[in-house]
């Protein structure tokens, strides 16, 4: 009975998250493009990654506005 | 400027920074988001990946309600910005083919002007050669 309850509570947990993620939406990213092919995605807590989400919400508000 | 349905707007911009081409219809707010576009692009220059790396060609930015894209070659540039989970892919092959289009239709325009006159009768026209050997 106790195991049984177990497993229900997990799996309720498990959906409750996988609900709130598709909730969330997209997460934030910023990938950046080379002349030789490579690419590097920022990770975003380096502060060149929020200079350009901060110009690029810049772009999305001159936009829609 | 044709677009595909994932784009909600973009701005082609020239080598010198000039507004070429825009889906607004109000050319204010075209001029607004090539120049945030540009400043976007500046601080990807800026950047400290971009110092140890090649020239950017390309940035793409995703946001919980939309991306920007921005694609630039031979100095033209292309920003595009998106309806939100964009499929990145798509966008930027729109976006090169767009800055292709454009590339090509300066093309004709610069060869008209560089193209040679007749040759005058006493003067015997270039040959094409292979090389020395």
């Amino acid at each position: 009975m106790r195991k049984a309850l177990a497993l229900g509570l997990a799996g309720a947990a498990a959906g409750i998250a996988f609900w709130r993620s598709r909730r969330a939406g997209p997460e934030e990213r910023v990938d950046l493009y080379f002349e030789d092919g490579s690419m590097v995605s920022l990770a975003l807590t380096a502060g060149d990654a929020e200079r350009l989400l901060d110009r690029a919400r810049d772009v999305l508000a001159a936009a829609r506005s | 400027m044709e677009i595909s349905s994932q784009i909600e707007g973009a701005v082609l911009t020239g080598p010198d920074g000039a507004l070429v081409a825009s889906t607004y219809d109000d050319a204010a707010r075209g001029e607004r988001v090539a120049e945030a576009a540009a400043e976007l692009m500046r601080a990807a220059d800026e950047s400290q990946a971009r110092a140890e790396r090649a020239g950017i060609t390309q940035v793409v930015v995703e946001l919980p309600d939309g991306a920007v894209v921005v694609v630039r070659e031979e100095g033209r540039a292309v920003a595009a910005v998106t309806v939100e989970e964009p499929t990145v892919g798509l966008v930027l092959y729109d976006l090169r083919t767009t800055l292709r289009l454009a590339a090509d239709a300066e093309k004709p325009a610069a060869k008209k002007k560089a193209a040679p006159r007749k040759a005058s009768p006493g003067k015997a026209a270039p040959k094409k050669t292979d090389g020395d050997a």
